[in-house]
């Protein structure tokens, strides 16, 4: 339900130039939704329910494209939570990372017991084990 | 921009941003266990991010711990020595088996050099630094130039 009106939202914008609705106002109207509903907007289990880039430059780790995100959380020096803009029980969540100059590799992996029906919380860590920034963080969630 | 943050139950920060700028959808990611929860502009969150792990909410502004920094500092020189000896003890093996002993000789030195660093010694300096900023200035000479990149022996060299 939400898809379509969201659908039909982005043609709106798309067709109607001087409509004053910008991608990001589309992204809110469709998220605020899919919180009114109280649900995620894909019925078909193997569809992706939300994704996210975050870029680690600065003080403040930013989102640089999202779909069906609410929030990021940053926890400390690779640690970030994402909120998605949906409630599932079980998801399947798949997360990478852009290493830094001067590491060799960076990985990522999840805190043990961190899932919710509505977030998900990554590490970021070098070879060595050790908590990193990277340069940039994917999150892909499936459910 | 405005983002939202809080102090989680173990003393650090939280820092909620916002999806399309939208503070009131984020609000519903605050956990029920947070505490000092505010609304702060982007620009007054520190850009250096060196001590994060240590920052502290005073209610006004973000403060660094300087126990949980000097803790920071400590594991962070304690990597890179370690990190570096790797790199010179490869180096200096890379060296060796191009018939570079000149190289080598002074790869191996570097690694010697980091191992006859007084820890002890740096230990007392870094429980003497009053601020962040003398704190982060405490590294050991040998600990300051990058080791060159780790050469591939089936490279010729030029």
């Amino acid at each position: 339900m939400s898809q379509r009106i969201g659908d039909a939202l982005k043609q709106l914008a798309e067709a109607v130039p001087n409509s004053g609705l910008s991608a990001d106002d589309v992204e809110r109207l469709r998220l605020e939704l899919n919180r009114l509903q109280g649900s995620g907007e894909a019925k078909d289990v193997s569809q992706v329910r939300g994704w996210v880039k975050i870029a680690v430059s600065g003080g403040t780790p930013s989102i640089v494209k999202s779909q069906n995100v609410s929030s990021i959380t940053d926890n400390g020096v690779g640690d970030f939570t994402v909120s998605w803009g949906f409630a599932i029980d079980s998801h399947v969540c798949v997360a990478t990372v852009e290493y830094v100059a001067g590491v060799a590799f960076m990985f990522s992996n999840f805190v043990d017991g961190a899932q919710t029906s509505s977030s998900d919380r990554v590490r970021a860590i070098d070879d060595g084990g050790v908590a990193r920034d990277p340069k940039s963080c994917h999150v892909v969630v499936f459910g | 921009m405005n983002i939202i943050i809080y102090t989680r139950p173990d003393g650090g920060i939280s820092i909620i941003i916002p999806a399309h700028q939208s503070l009131s959808l984020a609000r519903k990611d605050i956990p029920a266990d947070a505490t000092n929860v505010r609304e702060v502009l982007a620009s007054d969150i520190p850009a250096d991010r060196y001590f994060r792990n240590a920052w502290r909410d005073s209610g006004a502004t973000i403060t660094i711990d300087m126990v949980t920094a000097r803790g920071i500092h400590r594991a962070n020189l304690i990597t890179k020595a370690e990190d570096f000896r790797t790199r010179y003890d490869r180096l200096a093996r890379s060296r060796q088996i191009r018939g570079d002993s000149t190289g080598a000789t002074d790869a191996i030195n570097r690694r010697n050099a980091i191992d006859a660093i007084n820890y002890g010694q740096l230990h007392s300096r870094i429980e003497g630094a009053a601020t962040p900023v003398a704190l982060r200035a405490i590294v050991p000479t040998e600990l300051t130039d990058e080791p060159p990149p780790n050469q591939n022996p089936n490279i010729k060299p030029t």
